[in-house]
């Protein structure tokens, strides 16, 4: 198995498990998880899909920078139709309707000051004081319920669907 | 197969560029000429993106419609400036000196 498949493989699992999920009631799973799941699939999926492309991985510690900076890398016209868009701007259009929400979900990083899926913080309260935050407990700016979240996974799960024809770029 | 000469490497980098930038109003992009002529090294400087920690450019291979390797690093205007005034140092890969940047987005 080679560095794509094996993130490719990692990836899916991560969007099982958000896909769950997702079908469980608002009430009983803090959406800090369901945030965490997509944050975790968004990265693999897009070291997936550098590595099928024939790129480099960055070393240790620059991981969510992959993230950050892989959809404009995937502006090229035959990356679009490779992906089913025959349309060129219209890939484009969808790259960047995508970025705010994987930005948004990226940046909710522990390594980042602020909030973050997975690690009580202290910060400012509504009130103006400072005080301790769990995620579990937060109201997080990005509604998992969204149509925009719902098309980053839809993205996500297409790109790991079509990595072998990404991957297939030299022979195509 | 077909030479790649100094003219076709510029011309592909700023077919890259109108790529990645033509829909992305305020957008600038410098290519970091590669001295060997394989790689098309792209800074974007654009407000839209995250004022990341630290940088780092991705990479993917060649593809049937661009026959250069290319490296796409993005980062904000404020990072771009201080790069250039020595404020900031970002530590990339080999091949990344800002000195040597051409603009070539917009035309």
């Amino acid at each position: 198995m080679n560095e794509a498949e094996a993130f490719k493989r990692q990836a899916a699992s991560d969007l099982e498990v958000l896909e769950l999920l997702l079908r469980q009631p608002v009430k009983d799973v803090s959406d800090c998880h369901r945030l965490h799941y997509l944050q975790m699939a968004a990265e693999k999926a897009s070291k997936a899909a550098v590595k099928a492309l024939g790129g480099d991985l960055p070393k240790e510690g620059r991981t969510h920078d992959v993230v950050r900076a892989f959809l404009s890398a995937l502006k090229r016209p035959w990356i679009g139709e490779a992906l089913g868009w025959e349309d060129f701007r219209r890939f484009r259009g969808q790259l960047k309707a995508l970025r705010p929400t994987l930005y948004a979900v990226t940046r909710l990083q522990p390594s980042s000051p602020g909030p973050n899926v997975e690690y009580p913080w202290e910060g400012p309260t509504a009130g103006g004081s400072v005080d301790w935050h769990v995620p579990a407990e937060y109201s997080f700016p990005i509604d998992p319920r969204s149509k925009m979240f719902e098309r980053l996974v839809g993205f996500l799960r297409l790109m790991l669907d079509r990595l072998d024809v990404l991957a297939q770029r030299g022979s195509a | 197969m077909k030479t790649k000469t100094a003219g076709m490497y510029l011309e592909a980098a700023r077919k890259l560029a109108k790529w990645h930038a033509e829909d992305e109003p305020g957008t600038q992009v410098y290519v970091i000429p590669d001295p060997g002529g394989l790689v098309v090294n792209l800074i974007e400087v654009s407000d839209a993106f995250p004022n990341a920690a630290k940088p780092w450019p991705v990479t993917i291979g060649p593809t049937p419609d661009f026959p250069y390797t290319s490296g796409t690093l993005s980062i904000t205007p404020t990072q771009f400036h201080q790069v250039g005034t020595g404020e900031l140092q970002l530590h990339l890969p080999a091949g990344w000196d800002f000195s040597r940047k051409q603009k070539v987005w917009p035309e």
